[in-house]
């Protein structure tokens, strides 16, 4: 257990590294914040001393050895559009984006895994047929035209829902319902196609035979040994989850870390981006590590080595 | 359905609009906030509230007519002093009180700049200003290096509001000295002497304001305005619409219609002191023959792109001038016109030999910046030019492969120095990033024109920079835009003539709610 955790934590941290290494070199190679920041009208002597200002005329190898420096001690340099300390840009940002990022994924798990298993128990009935073309269409729709939908309906129409900012827990329903609608729709797929493989085993059979309740079996016995590919789907949708909560923020004016990481992107904000894709790295990583908890929790047969 | 009604309940509650607070939606907020060193036009958006310049002016008239600001009067003792009476009791919004040294401090952070962003600043607006000296508690005099015919245009500027020395040498460091790090800390934290201070401001996103009680002038009719980000235009209109803001910015004129349609809503809007131009890469081999830059500019239908991209409600300049030029607006000069038989003939005379021009534009910086790029590249296809477009969010004018591409020339001050000379001045920005270059008779013009402190003189000047702008052009523009903002239909507001584009003036007398 102890070696496994180890390793486990070595390989993170390559991973960390690999990705850090990564975004530190694609950005610096496709551009450059100096085209973006730059006041316009300046001669070369204005522009070196710009870049000077913002501590870009250092060449790569030292630029790279300072943000591994910087790394180390928790310091993790100034924007290069706000001129302040990056944690302190996110500390603003990343709150509200996790919250709608956790809050998506406990709608998901909380409809998606009942709704697959409802699929799966009345494929036969038109109940779940139902069920499987909400889910066709929750898959087909675009977030965005979603989104917009929503906006249309709740907001402008009705005026019932708030559709700019995240200050009220209001302001919560419309992104999530948005975000989330996808990745229940994917879940119930998956749920119900991992249950149907379950539901045809002999053990389910057995169990029916010994006299188990209906439901016993189907929690017990089924639910518990389709959820393995299922949990496993879910933690790599988290990733996907993040890109779609960068379209979502920006529709409803969230101003959040999506929002914060696509204007990085455009205007090469070197410091942010790379902290803000490392966190990203980070959680997605972490979910991953969760994941394969749950598969202990979830069976026994599997231990960690 | 409950949850539905008591959602709905809430939502009203949490957006119900009182007399006491304003809530705008705004495309962009800006990333720092400092009046001195900010030429952006979202920065620009927000100072008038805060701050206050030595020389005031009434805004609600496109022509300058100054009052007292910070100053209450003033004497232009020679042509390169000009002497102003400090306001007395005035305070900053952290009650401490103006002082003669916190004006000197304002102005001698920019004339003297030691930190970098301030530099750009004295170079672009403030060169000819010398030094600062305090005569007594209540009078400075502002020294220039030759005679200033601006000196009250230039005490009005953004740049030139008053800031406290005290405060923002105590933001960081050491707090008896002046560092970088205290500039930057201040465009965090910027506080001024205005109607409303600054309560929040959370970079790129929101800024609120609460009324300054020891405000020297009218107190602000508002007790707190909340500016927001909301950068999709369908998230501005419903949250319009949805009442969760009063006004909203940046309205496309295709939208006016469907909002001035809604009666719980209204529209105003404004032809700007700003030109969008298409500008030429003097200096690029291609593109060095003036006949076939003046070919380019006359072949631009700029009425029809107005009435196809604007619904006619932008304006089309004969010349680079504007309104709030005052006795320099010259509208008689008729420096750029549509003549594509013309352009034709100069086409032959230049021997364009039919190679590609490169036209760069941003993909949405400017209001219809890539529609009328399109429209632009068809003109000039109708006159036998062929040319590419290039969309690219990055700035080119430095780059020495360029041709032509589209820029902006707001005006930064109300007058020709503030608009066309910070552009195209021999120290302007085109010729110090190296794409245009005048000539000695274009730089003895200049000088006549900017450092005259005879009008007339300063006419004539003027229209002979116009003629040779126009002989060899590098610049076309091609109009005003018509800048538009809606709002709830009880909210009394309208931008100012008086302004420099996009300003969102909340003080008193220029906003008022019906029925309070």
């Amino acid at each position: 257990m102890p070696r496994f955790v180890a390793l486990r934590l070595l390989r993170m941290l390559a991973t960390l590294w690999a990705i850090a290494t990564v975004v530190f070199l694609a950005i610096r190679l496709t551009g450059n914040p100096i085209d973006y920041l730059m006041p316009e009208g300046l001669d070369a002597e204005g522009r070196r001393a710009m870049i000077a200002y913002w501590g870009l005329d250092a060449d790569l190898l030292t630029q790279y050895a300072s943000f591994w420096r910087g790394l180390a001690e928790g310091d993790f340099g100034l924007g290069l559009m706000e001129r302040r300390p990056v944690s302190e840009i996110f500390a603003e940002r990343a709150g509200r984006s996790l919250a709608l990022l956790s809050l998506t994924l406990m709608v998901t798990l909380g409809i998606g895994v009942p709704l697959g298993v409802a699929a799966a128990v009345w494929r036969r009935r038109a109940m779940g047929s139902a069920v499987l073309f909400i889910a066709f269409l929750g898959y087909a729709i675009p977030n965005f035209v979603l989104a917009i939908l929503l906006l249309l309906v709740f907001s402008a129409s009705l005026n019932w829902l708030p559709s700019a900012g995240a200050t009220t827990w209001l302001h919560y329903v419309m992104p999530t319902a948005t975000l989330a609608a996808y990745f229940v729709a994917a879940l119930v797929r998956y749920t119900r196609n991992a249950m149907l493989d379950v539901l045809g085993q002999d053990y389910i059979r057995t169990a029916h035979a010994k006299g188990l309740s209906p439901a016993a079996v189907l929690l017990r016995h089924g639910l518990r040994n389709a959820l393995i590919p299922v949990v496993t789907v879910l933690g790599l949708q988290v990733a996907t989850l993040v890109s779609g909560a960068v379209v979502i923020e920006t529709v409803f004016a969230w101003n959040g870390m999506g929002d914060l990481l696509v204007g990085a992107t455009l205007r090469r904000d070197y410091p942010v981006l790379q902290f803000g894709v490392l966190l990203v790295a980070s959680v997605v990583i972490a979910v991953n590590a969760l994941v394969d908890l749950a598969y202990v929790a979830i069976d026994p047969r599997v231990r960690l080595v | 359905m409950r949850l539905a009604t008591m959602a709905a309940t809430l939502a009203v509650a949490a957006s119900a609009a009182t007399a006491q607070e304003l809530r705008v939606g705004v495309q962009n907020m800006a990333p720092w906030l400092d009046p001195g060193r900010d030429f952006s036009n979202v920065g620009s958006q927000f100072y008038v509230n805060s701050f206050d310049p030595l020389v005031g002016k009434d805004n609600t008239k496109a022509e300058s007519v100054w009052q007292p600001g910070l100053a209450t009067s003033w004497t232009i003792v020679s042509p390169t002093t000009m002497e102003l009476k400090l306001r007395p009791d005035v305070r900053f919004q952290n009650g401490d009180p103006m002082t003669a040294e916190d004006v000197v401090f304002s102005l001698e952070r920019i004339i003297k700049a030691t930190f970098v962003p301030y530099t750009v600043r004295k170079r672009d607006t403030l060169p000819n200003l010398a030094s600062v000296e305090i005569i007594d508690p209540h009078t400075i005099r502002v020294h220039a290096s030759r005679p200033e015919p601006l000196f009250e245009t230039l005490m009005n500027t953004q740049q030139t509001m008053i800031v406290s020395k005290r405060y923002i040498m105590g933001l960081s460091g050491k707090p008896d000295a002046i560092e970088d790090s205290d500039y930057e800390a201040f465009a965090l934290k910027p506080m001024g002497t205005g109607a409303y201070r600054v309560a929040e401001f959370i970079p790129n996103q929101r800024l609120v304001w609460e009324r300054f009680d020891g405000y020297w002038g009218p107190k602000a009719p508002f007790a707190r305005v909340t500016v927001t980000r909301i950068p999709e235009l369908s998230g501005r209109i419903t949250a319009l619409k949805n009442a969760e803001v009063d006004i909203i910015t940046n309205i496309p004129p295709d939208q006016l219609d469907l909002l001035g349609a809604d009666r719980a809503l209204r529209v105003e809007g404004m032809v700007t002191p700003l030109f969008h131009v298409v500008i030429f890469n003097t200096q690029n081999p291609k593109m060095a023959s003036a006949k076939l830059r003046r070919a380019l500019s006359l072949a631009i239908d700029r009425k029809t792109l107005n009435e196809a991209l604007w619904q006619g409600k932008a304006v089309v300049p004969s010349s680079h001038t504007y309104a709030q030029f005052g006795p320099l607006y010259m509208p008689e000069l008729k420096t750029f016109e549509y003549d594509p038989a013309e352009a034709k003939r100069l086409l032959k005379e230049a021997g364009y030999d039919g190679f590609t021009i490169r036209f760069d534009t941003a993909a949405a910086y400017y209001t219809n910046g890539l529609l009328a790029a399109q429209a632009i590249q068809e003109m000039w296809a109708a006159v036998g030019v062929k040319s590419e477009i290039k969309v690219d969010d990055r700035w080119t004018g430095g780059d020495a492969d360029m041709m032509a591409r589209n820029w902006s020339n707001p005006m930064y001050f109300p007058d020709p120095v503030g608009s066309f000379g910070i552009m195209w001045a021999p120290t302007g920005n085109a010729a110090t990033e190296g794409r245009y270059k005048p000539d000695a008779a274009f730089e003895a013009l200049w000088d006549k024109f900017r450092y005259s402190t005879d009008l007339a003189a300063r006419k004539d000047a003027y229209a002979g920079l116009m003629r040779w702008i126009s002989n060899d052009p590098p610049v076309l523009p091609l109009y005003q835009p018509y800048e538009s903002f809606a709002m709830r239909a009880k909210i009394a507001w309208k931008p100012l003539p008086g302004h420099i584009p996009y300003v969102l003036d909340f003080r008193a007398g220029r906003i008022s709610v019906v029925g309070n």
